[in-house]
C-alpha cells in the first residue's frame, strides 16, 4: 500500500449491548476499525456475528452503546434520530438484499425517494434520477412498476435508488442474497466499476466469493472484528 | 412538495381498494350527507316560516279575539260592550307605540260564504267588513282597481274588493270584473278592485291560498247589513311600529281594552311572537338531533378510518422502514400518512356532498306539503371542511404511530 486513503469512517471501541430478558447480550464487543474514503470493504462472517448489528451502525440507524463513531472527521455516534436520517438521505445509500423498492411507486419514483428526503439540489432531481438509472443500464424501464422487473434489474433500481445522491458511503446488505448467478456476477461488476469511480462502498454478506469482490475484508466474530487471517 | 406526494398516495391508497375505501368513507359519507341535509331543512323551514309570517302579517301583527271571561267576572259579562269599532277608535288615541288598526267584522269568519254571479258560483269565501288599514294589516296586494276607501265606509257604499281565486270563480278570463256586480248573500255589491293573487308554495301547496278567497266590504256597510247595525267585531287587530316595543304595546293595549270594557277581561290579546318562539323551539331541535346524527356519523366516519389506517400501516411497516432508511424523518412519514388522511377526508368530504345534494333533492320529493329543504352552499362548505378536519383527527393517531416506527425493526419486517 503506498498512500493511505482519507478515513471517511472510524470506530473507537464501539460497543452494542441489547438487553434480552434478564440477559445482557453483546452484539459488538468493542469494535475499532477505519475505513477509508474509496475503499470498497466486505464485512463477512457468520449469522450472529455482529455484522447486522455493524451495519445498522454505520448506516445511523442505531447508536452505539458506548464508544465513537465518526463520519468524515464528525462524531455521528450521538445524533438525534432527526439528524440521523437527514445524515441517511444526504450522505447514505442503502442496497438491500430484497431490494425494498416501493411497489406501487415507478422505477423513477423509486429512485426519486431519497432526493424529497435530502431536501437538497430539488430541480436536477429527475435529471439526476435519469442518469443513476443510466449508469446501472435501466433507463428503459424507468417508467415500469418494480413488479414488472426481473430480480437482477430490481436490483439495478435499487442501486440507481442507492447512486442517485451522490452518497459518500453505499452500505449494502446482502446484495445477491436473491440473485441467481449470472445477476450476482453483474451486481458485482456493477459495484466494482462504482469502486473504480471512486465510490466508497461497504458490502455485508456470509458469501465468501462474493466477498472476495471486495480489496478488502473485515471478519466478524462474536461481536468483534477477526485478526485478518 | 412531500405533502403532495403525500396526498398523491393517499389517493392511490383509495383508488387501490376501492371496496374497502368505499366501506371506510361510508361513515363520513353518512356524516357530510346529513349535515348537508339538515342544514337543508333547516334553512328551508326558516324560509317557509319567514315568509308565511311576512304572509300573515309578521311580527308586527297583534291581534284582539274574544275570549270568555274569566270564572269570577261571569256575571259581569253583560256590563262589557263587547270589541266594536269604539275599542279602535280608543287604542287610536291611546297608544301611541300602534301605526294602523284593523277592526273586521266576518259575515262567517271560518270563511263559509258563497259569493254569486249569473249563475255562477264562488264558495267558501271569507266576506268581511273592512277599513283601508287592513291592506297593510293582513298585506293585500292590488292587481286591479282600488281597494275600500274610508269614504266608501262612511256612505255605506255597497262595493267590493275580491280575492284572485273569488274573480276567477266568478268571471271568465275575458270579462273585466271591474264595475261588474256581484251577489253577496242575496244583496249586490259593485267590485271596485281585485287583489294580485297570493303564493305562497310549500311542497307543492299554495298555503296562502285563503288569501284569495277574501271579499272585503266596507266595514260601516257589513255591520248595518249583516250585524243589524250592532258594533261588535268579529276581529280587531293592530299593527305595531316598532317590534322592538312589542311588549309595551300590547300591554298599553291591554290596559286600554280593559278600560273600554268596563274592567271585563272578555277579549285576549295575540301575538305572532308565540308563533316564532315556537318556530325557533322546533329549529333547534331539528338542529340538535340532526347534528347530533351528523356528529355521531362523522365521529364514527374518524374511528373506522383510524382503524383502517392502522391496518392499512401494519401492511405497510416495511415501506416505512424502507422510507426510514432511506433518510425519512419522523415528521416526514408523519406529514404523509396526515396528507393521506386528508386526502382520505377530501375524497369522503367530496363524496359526502354528493350525497348531501342527492339527499336534499330526495327528501324535496319525498315530503310534499313540507317546507322544501334548501341546498345551502355554507353547508356544502361546512361538510367538505368537517370532513377534512375528521380526516385529519383520525390520521393524527396511526400517523404519530407510524412516525415512531424503529426503522430497524421495520425493516426486518415480512
Amino acid at each position: 500500500m503506498t498512500s493511505l486513503p482519507a478515513p471517511l469512517i472510524e470506530l473507537e471501541d464501539v460497543r452494542k449491548t441489547y438487553r434480552m430478558g434478564d440477559e445482557d447480550v453483546h452484539a459488538l464487543a468493542g469494535v475499532t476499525l477505519t475505513i477509508g474514503s474509496g475503499e470498497f470493504v466486505a464485512v463477512v462472517g457468520p449469522s450472529g456475528s455482529g455484522k447486522s448489528t455493524l451495519m445498522h451502525l454505520l448506516g445511523l440507524m442505531d447508536r452505539p452503546t458506548s464508544g465513537r463513531l465518526s463520519f468524515g472527521g464528525q462524531d455521528v455516534s450521538r445524533l438525534s434520530s432527526s439528524a440521523q436520517a437527514t445524515h441517511r438521505a444526504r450522505k447514505l445509500g442503502f442496497v438491500f438484499q430484497s431490494f425494498n423498492l416501493l411497489p406501487r411507486l415507478s422505477v423513477m419514483d423509486n429512485v426519486l425517494l431519497p432526493l424529497s428526503y435530502a431536501r437538497d439540489g430539488g430541480k436536477d432531481g429527475r435529471r439526476r434520477a435519469a442518469e443513476a438509472l443510466e449508469r446501472v443500464g435501466l433507463s428503459h424501464r424507468a417508467r415500469h412498476r418494480p413488479g414488472q422487473l426481473s430480480g437482477g434489474e430490481r436490483q439495478r433500481a435499487g442501486i440507481a435508488r442507492a447512486l442517485v445522491n451522490r452518497p459518500e458511503l453505499i452500505l449494502a446488505d446482502e446484495p445477491t442474497g436473491n440473485l441467481d448467478g449470472q445477476n450476482v456476477e453483474r451486481i458485482l461488476e456493477l459495484f466494482r466499476e462504482l469502486h473504480s469511480g471512486g465510490q466508497t462502498i461497504v458490502l455485508v454478506t456470509h458469501d465468501t466469493n462474493v466477498a472476495a469482490s471486495a480489496r478488502r475484508q473485515i471478519r466478524m466474530q462474536n461481536g468483534r472484528v477477526a485478526p485478518a487471517a | 412538495m412531500l405533502f403532495l406526494t403525500g396526498m398523491r398516495d393517499g389517493v392511490r391508497e383509495i383508488l387501490a381498494h376501492p371496496v374497502r375505501s368505499l366501506l371506510t368513507l361510508f361513515g363520513l359519507i353518512c356524516g357530510v350527507a346529513s349535515l348537508i341535509a339538515m342544514i337543508g331543512m333547516v334553512h328551508g323551514m326558516l324560509a317557509g316560516w319567514r315568509a308565511f309570517l311576512y304572509e300573515t302579517g309578521g311580527l308586527e301583527k297583534v291581534g284582539s279575539v274574544a275570549s270568555r271571561p274569566p270564572a269570577y267576572q261571569k256575571h259581569l259579562a253583560g256590563i262589557s260592550p263587547g270589541r266594536t269599532a269604539r275599542d279602535a277608535e280608543g287604542i287610536w288615541r291611546n297608544v301611541p307605540g300602534v301605526t294602523h288598526i284593523s277592526p273586521e267584522f266576518a259575515i262567517d269568519e271560518y270563511g263559509g260564504t258563497e259569493v254569486k254571479r249569473k249563475g255562477r258560483r264562488s264558495p267558501d269565501n271569507l266576506v268581511y267588513g273592512v277599513v283601508p288599514d287592513v291592506i297593510v294589516i293582513n298585506r293585500y296586494e292590488m292587481e286591479r282597481g282600488r281597494f275600500i276607501a274610508s269614504l266608501d265606509g262612511e256612505r255605506g257604499r255597497c262595493v267590493a274588493v275580491i280575492g284572485a281565486q273569488v274573480a276567477k270563480d266568478l268571471f271568465t278570463p275575458a270579462e273585466d270584473p271591474l264595475g261588474q256586480t256581484i251577489d253577496v248573500k242575496g244583496q249586490p255589491y259593485r267590485v271596485i278592485g281585485v287583489f294580485r293573487e297570493a303564493v305562497f308554495m310549500q311542497g307543492g301547496r299554495n298555503v296562502v291560498a285563503s288569501k284569495n278567497r277574501s271579499v272585503c266590504l266596507p266595514l260601516k256597510t257589513a255591520l248595518l247589513r249583516f250585524n243589524g247595525g250592532s258594533e261588535r267585531l268579529t276581529w280587531l287587530n293592530f299593527r305595531v311600529g316598532d317590534v322592538e316595543h312589542l311588549d309595551e304595546v300590547v300591554d298599553a293595549i291591554q290596559n286600554t281594552l280593559v278600560i273600554l270594557h268596563r274592567g271585563v277581561l272578555d277579549f285576549s290579546l295575540e301575538t305572532q311572537e308565540e308563533r316564532a318562539t315556537e318556530y325557533r323551539r322546533t329549529e333547534r331541535s331539528l338542529k340538535t338531533s340532526m347534528g347530533g346524527v351528523s356528529a355521531i356519523s362523522l365521529f364514527v366516519g374518524g374511528i373506522v378510518i383510524t382503524n383502517i389506517m392502522l391496518a392499512s400501516i401494519k401492511e405497510r411497516i416495511r415501506e416505512i422502514g424502507v422510507r426510514k432508511a432511506l433518510g425519512a424523518r419522523r415528521r416526514d412519514i408523519f406529514m404523509q400518512l396526515m396528507a393521506e388522511a386528508l386526502a382520505i377526508g377530501a375524497v369522503g368530504g367530496a363524496l359526502g356532498v354528493l350525497a348531501g345534494i342527492g339527499l336534499v333533492n330526495l327528501l324535496v320529493w319525498l315530503l310534499p306539503g313540507q317546507p322544501p329543504p334548501l341546498l345551502v352552499p355554507s353547508a356544502i362548505a361546512l361538510g367538505f371542511g368537517a370532513s377534512l378536519l375528521t380526516g385529519l383527527i383520525a390520521g393524527a393517531y396511526p400517523a404519530f404511530t407510524a412516525a415512531r416506527l424503529d426503522p430497524i425493526g421495520a425493516l426486518q419486517n415480512e
